[in-house]
């Protein structure tokens, strides 16, 4: 762990709060963001509720001084991006290489989605600047440009681990040098595509989701922003950053299962906790808290719990998804429950999971329901798992 | 360290077997470059190819070709680069979502369209259960999958590396990108002056590992994305790291496209390599973002060869035929992520 990264700023906005602390109060409080679509347009404003932010574009635009008609998700991002930026305003950072490391699942698709409208009609038409930043890099390069990044900026889109690898590669980087800091997290915005296409798989929920319950019926759509900031030890001490946890052990693994679904064994899943831990050198019982994919999903959650059962045997920490929360955030997921392990970590708390009542049959666990404060936590286990079989974990550590 | 280059997966409008001593590159004629996309009943089986979409049959195809080349079955990591990603599966469920206004879809689009389709399709194909991205940031999605294959490689030295650059051009994306000015006119080629490149399109899928074998292609040494707008300054950097003189180029694989607006900058940055014969590899593949997978693929093939084909070289610079032994491959996308690649003959 000697080469850990320390992460040492925080930024998070979704919809249980436009910065971190108001999620932090929001999750305190058992809020969730669960609404009924009003800034999206779509057809579902009545049978599909979301997590929406109860801002308009316009709105976000002020937030972060940008300018009107760029996708929503370039919004969140600067937003997010900002408030992690906060820690080093004043500091003189000129000698410093600093790197941008995004993660994003639909780029600039909700301005694509104009443009297409008036294009299918035909193809003289369509705003060019609606389609203009439809590439999911876009997003990331205009956020970079809004803040002066330029020694590293790259885009992953895994899916929904996009932002929990890109804190994996934002670690890589700094272990072998190759920057000094690196902001790393996702941001995805809800948009019609997204929703219309997880609707057609049948695992969005008509009402809010129940993570872990035996009744769950499927997700609900989120959107947000989150990053970290991570540098090593050294840069970190030179400054004098508040430490909130280091980044000490990471692993991806690919489920080799299905283009959407998990393997009912969870080896993917299972995979990549194992190597994330070996990479830390614990053992199970280091781990105080697992901060759940938990999507609500039938399929994911069977699959997740068993894994977790396969690796922790009976010795299971209190779990929990704090999707029930935030709704599934896609590419900003990985980040922003990175966020919330860090100030878990911070203030020795285990969040709750909302809204479960029944017991599962698959599993001999279940997650915790209440807010509790805790002591000597030292390990936080944080599963993002995505399309295309993508399975990371990530592991916070405070240091004791 | 480096990475050893040992096997290569090439579908591009060229017919491109890296390891003959083969060079019949064709220029094309018109604005737009498609691949020659190869019979796939061997490599896919033909249910599974019916449901794959032209980018993730590419993909598939490129992969067990450079396994095949590289005599490996399953690679470690799998690390792929596209800036468009799965482009036809998002235009079609686009399309039906605004033109059925958002009823009766179906999700086989939709499942296909996300931009990890086709790394998370090669790993379920091959049950490779290892590290898996998918960068898509714009010109340097395959860079960054080569920085970091250097650096798996070094983390783990029995690692072989599946890496690549993969990117489908549609119809409705050429003439989207068209209408921005992008593109020549149709009636003209790559030798026309003025404004506009040649549209194009490709995959090159890689095996990299930290040996050197037998069969290994080249040694790729360094690889560098520029952070600044002094790309020359960079470039004196990038070599004086390397401990090389200008004048230890033998040969340049050059990202002009064509477009006057961008080529006068490259030739200005350049300017400092002399004596490096120089190739435009744009010319035979296209413009597109992870176009630089494609120059790697083609200076692979120069390094293990005992000639230098005059007619692939640019006339405005030294033209000899001596074998390459070591090539720089500098390239940039819009005049963004300009990036050099050094590969050194075994």
């Amino acid at each position: 762990m000697e080469n850990a990264c320390c992460i040492v700023g925080l930024g998070a906005i979704s919809s249980i709060g436009l910065d971190v602390e108001e999620n932090y109060e929001s999750l305190q409080s058992l809020q969730s963001g669960i609404s009924y679509p009003e800034f999206l347009q779509t057809l579902h404003k009545t049978d599909l509720p979301v997590c929406e932010i109860k801002k308009s574009d316009a709105e976000l635009a002020a937030l972060c001084k940008m300018p009107l008609g760029l996708p929503r998700t370039v919004y969140l991002s600067a937003i997010a991006v900002q408030q992690t930026l906060a820690v080093i305003a004043n500091h003189d950072m000129s000698k410093l290489r600093i790197g941008f490391i995004s993660g994003n699942t639909i780029g600039g698709m909700d301005r694509s989605e104009y443009f297409f409208t008036d294009y299918l009609q035909n193809q003289s038409q369509g705003q060019l600047q609606d389609i203009r930043y439809h590439e999911c890099g876009s997003i990331t390069e205009l956020v970079a440009k809004h803040f002066g990044i330029k020694h590293f900026v790259t885009t992953i889109n895994t899916a929904c681990s996009s932002s929990a690898n890109a804190m994996i590669h934002a670690s890589r980087l700094l272990k072998n040098n190759k920057l000094d800091i690196v902001i790393a997290g996702g941001a995805d915005a809800l948009c019609r595509f997204t929703l219309n296409g997880f609707n057609t798989l049948m695992i969005l929920d008509s009402e809010p989701s129940k993570p872990f319950d035996e009744n769950r019926k499927g997700l609900n759509l989120g959107e947000g922003a989150a990053y970290l900031m991570l540098t090593s030890e050294a840069i970190r001490s030179e400054y004098n950053l508040h430490k909130y946890a280091t980044l000490s052990g990471y692993a991806n693994a690919n489920d080799a299962f299905h283009q959407t679904a998990s393997s009912a064994e969870g080896n993917g899943n299972y995979q990549a906790m194992k190597e994330a831990l070996a990479m830390t050198g614990l053992t199970t019982s280091d781990i105080h808290y697992i901060n759940a994919h938990g999507t609500g999903t039938g399929n994911n959650d069977a699959s997740e719990g068993i894994a977790i059962q396969r690796l922790f045997g009976e010795n299971i920490p209190p779990v929990s998804s704090t999707k029930a929360n935030t709704g599934h955030t896609l590419g900003a997921c990985g980040a922003l429950e990175a966020v919330y392990a860090c100030l878990g970590l911070r203030d020795q708390v285990i969040f709750p999971n909302l809204r479960f009542e029944t017991q599962m049959k698959d599993l001999h666990f279940s997650p915790d329901t209440k807010w509790q404060a805790t002591k000597n936590m030292q390990h936080i286990m944080s599963n993002s798992f995505g399309f295309g079989g993508n399975c990371t974990s990530l592991i916070f550590s405070k240091d004791s | 360290m480096g990475v050893y280059i040992q096997g290569i997966g090439n579908i591009s409008a060229q017919i491109f077997d890296p390891r003959s001593q083969d060079f019949t590159l064709h220029a094309g004629h018109g604005n737009r470059l498609i691949c020659i996309e190869p019979d796939y009943k061997d490599m896919i089986p033909p249910m599974q190819l019916r449901r794959m979409s032209k980018i993730v049959r590419m993909g598939i195809a490129c992969a067990k070709a450079a396994m095949q080349d590289a005599g490996i079955v399953k690679p470690d990591t799998i690390s792929l680069g596209t800036a468009y990603g799965c482009l036809a599966d998002t235009e079609f469920f686009l399309q039906k979502l605004i033109t059925q206004d958002e009823s009766m879809l179906t999700p086989t689009a939709f499942i296909q369209s996300t931009h990890n389709t086709v790394s998370g399709q090669i790993a379920l194909l091959l049950n490779c259960t290892g590290h898996n991205f998918t960068y898509v940031h714009r010109g340097h999605s395959f860079e960054t999958t080569l920085q970091e294959a250097f650096m798996l490689t070094q983390e783990n030295v029995n690692c072989n590396a599946l890496i690549g650059g993969i990117d489908e051009l549609t119809n409705n994306a050429f003439n989207i990108i068209s209408r921005f000015g992008t593109y020549k006119k149709e009636d003209e080629h790559f030798n026309n002056e003025g404004k506009g490149c040649i549209a194009g399109e490709g995959a090159n899928l890689f095996v990299v590992n930290a040996k050197d074998t037998k069969s290994s292609y080249a040694y790729c040494s360094d690889i560098h994305v520029c952070s600044t707008e002094n790309i020359a300054e960079e470039l004196d950097g990038f070599l004086h790291v390397n401990q090389l003189q200008a004048s230890d180029i033998d040969t340049c694989l050059l990202g002009l496209n064509g477009d006057e607006r961008y080529d006068t900058i490259i030739a200005n940055n350049i300017r400092n390599v002399k004596n490096a014969r120089t190739i435009s590899f744009k010319k035979y593949c296209g413009e597109y973002p992870s176009s630089g997978a494609f120059a790697m693929a083609l200076a692979c093939k120069l390094l293990q060869s005992n000639t230098t084909p005059m007619n692939l070289q640019d006339l405005n610079a030294p033209l000899n035929d001596e074998p390459a032994q070591r090539v720089l491959i500098y390239n940039h996308y819009k005049n963004q992520y300009h990036s050099f690649i050094l590969l050194n003959r075994l």
